[in-house]
């Protein structure tokens, strides 16, 4: 009981941090829309539709480090048997997916005007798309498993299935195939990005990092308070029982 | 095929039964692995004079190194498929949600199958060693991710 009170205090106190973590983030959020279309110089031939570009590839990293995140937790999960683990396996899997959405939805908006089509079955883009898809699959299987400790166990192997996946999926469609513009951060030769853009991108990632860590956080919480809930009903329940006993 | 491998075991509870055996878990999976391989494989061993037929493709010239490519494909198939089959038995709609967890898992071994296997189709036969490679390290890592993980899909 002592133990529940604790957990209790320390998930409510938690409040201001979260506000403090809100409000930073907010401005980073802010910072980083103005620079994107006040500070970042116009491209040359794509003109303001190359600007979606800073959210547009920064999303993608951010979705890859939730994406890490939950292999790490599935790991941890599988040695440490802590229930924070799986909590924070699927925070990180449901933001990772919102964010590789952004990509999904951002990337056709940019290519209609650029490519002239919405789509195409290019290395990248089909690459997001699986893995887009790979963790929609852990999300379903989440769904459909009752027991927390059976799913906490059964969605650990499948996130780290599904991350180790994802650099062999990229590999086979780029050798297959591929049409999205080469790297420009880290390319080859001839790639490269005005000092002022890539000060602006790296910006939008650190702002976008820090609105995942904030929605992670969120998330760990309610599937913090939904285990005390369930914790709490349960010490109801037999509370319940020992007084009817007693009558 | 790879449905029955951990659902029969539940429903004739003998799931328990390989539990309490004096095996390494990993025992348990390479067998179901090698028996769904072998299902698979004779399938495909079924299946591939037929097509050969219908599509009209010279399959003798090029017989051991498509036996290879369909060798690796087979067991890159299979071994994520194992696993994955002991993953969703635990799950309720398993009959659906096998397909769903498999399907985007494996879409690099299907890359790799169907190109390796259209080189080797082309005017002059080539087997581009990169697809090849390319499945024995898929069938690698797999097989290394399984034998840390299948202890814990065992747990009672």
């Amino acid at each position: 009981m002592q133990q529940e009170q604790s957990r209790t205090r320390r998930i409510s106190s938690s409040r201001p941090g979260v506000w403090f973590g809100l409000g930073l983030t907010a401005v980073f959020m802010a910072a980083a829309g103005y620079a994107v279309f006040f500070l970042a110089p116009e491209e040359r031939t794509m003109r303001a539709i190359q600007r979606i570009f800073y959210f547009h590839v920064t999303s993608a990293w951010t979705a890859f480090i939730a994406f890490f995140i939950v292999c790490i937790a599935g790991v941890l999960y599988l040695v440490r048997r802590r229930p924070q683990d799986d909590w924070l396996a699927i925070s990180s899997a449901e933001v990772g997916l919102a964010f590789t959405s952004v990509v999904l939805i951002t990337g056709p908006i940019w290519a209609k005007p650029v490519w002239g089509i919405w789509w195409t079955w290019d290395a990248r883009l089909t690459s997001t798309f699986v893995l887009w898809l790979l963790f929609l699959a852990y999300l379903v299987l989440r769904t459909l498993v009752d027991d927390p400790e059976r799913r906490a166990v059964v969605s650990a192997v499948y996130g780290i299935f599904a991350f180790l996946d994802v650099p062999l999926v990229y590999m086979s469609i780029r050798w297959w195939r591929t049409q999205h513009p080469q790297p420009v951060i880290a390319g080859g030769a001839g790639s490269g990005l005005n000092p002022q853009m890539r000060a602006v991108l790296f910006f939008c990632w650190f702002a976008l990092t820090a609105l995942m860590a904030l929605l992670i956080h969120q998330r760990y919480r309610l599937e913090a308070l939904r285990h005390q809930i369930a914790t709490l009903r349960l010490l109801a329940e037999e509370r319940t029982e020992q007084h009817e006993v007693r009558q | 095929m790879l449905q029955p491998s951990f659902v029969r075991e539940q429903a004739n509870e003998t799931l328990s039964a390989l539990r309490l055996a004096p095996v390494d878990p990993f025992a348990i999976l390479l067998g179901k692995i090698v028996a769904n391989f072998a299902f698979l494989g004779l399938a495909e061993l079924v299946l591939l004079p037929v097509f050969a037929v219908f599509y009209n493709v010279a399959l003798l010239p090029v017989l051991p190194r498509l036996l290879l490519v369909l060798a690796l494909g087979t067991l890159a198939i299979v071994i994520p498929g194992t696993v994955c089959s002991a993953v969703a038995a635990q799950a309720r709609m398993r009959e659906m949600l096998l397909p769903l967890l498999l399907l985007p898992l494996l879409t690099p071994v299907l890359i790799a199958c169907t190109e390796a296997t259209a080189g080797l189709f082309a005017a002059p036969p080539e087997l581009a060693s990169i697809w090849v490679e390319f499945l024995a390290g898929f069938d690698v890592i797999f097989l290394t991710a399984s034998y840390f993980v299948f202890s814990y899909l065992l747990e009672e």
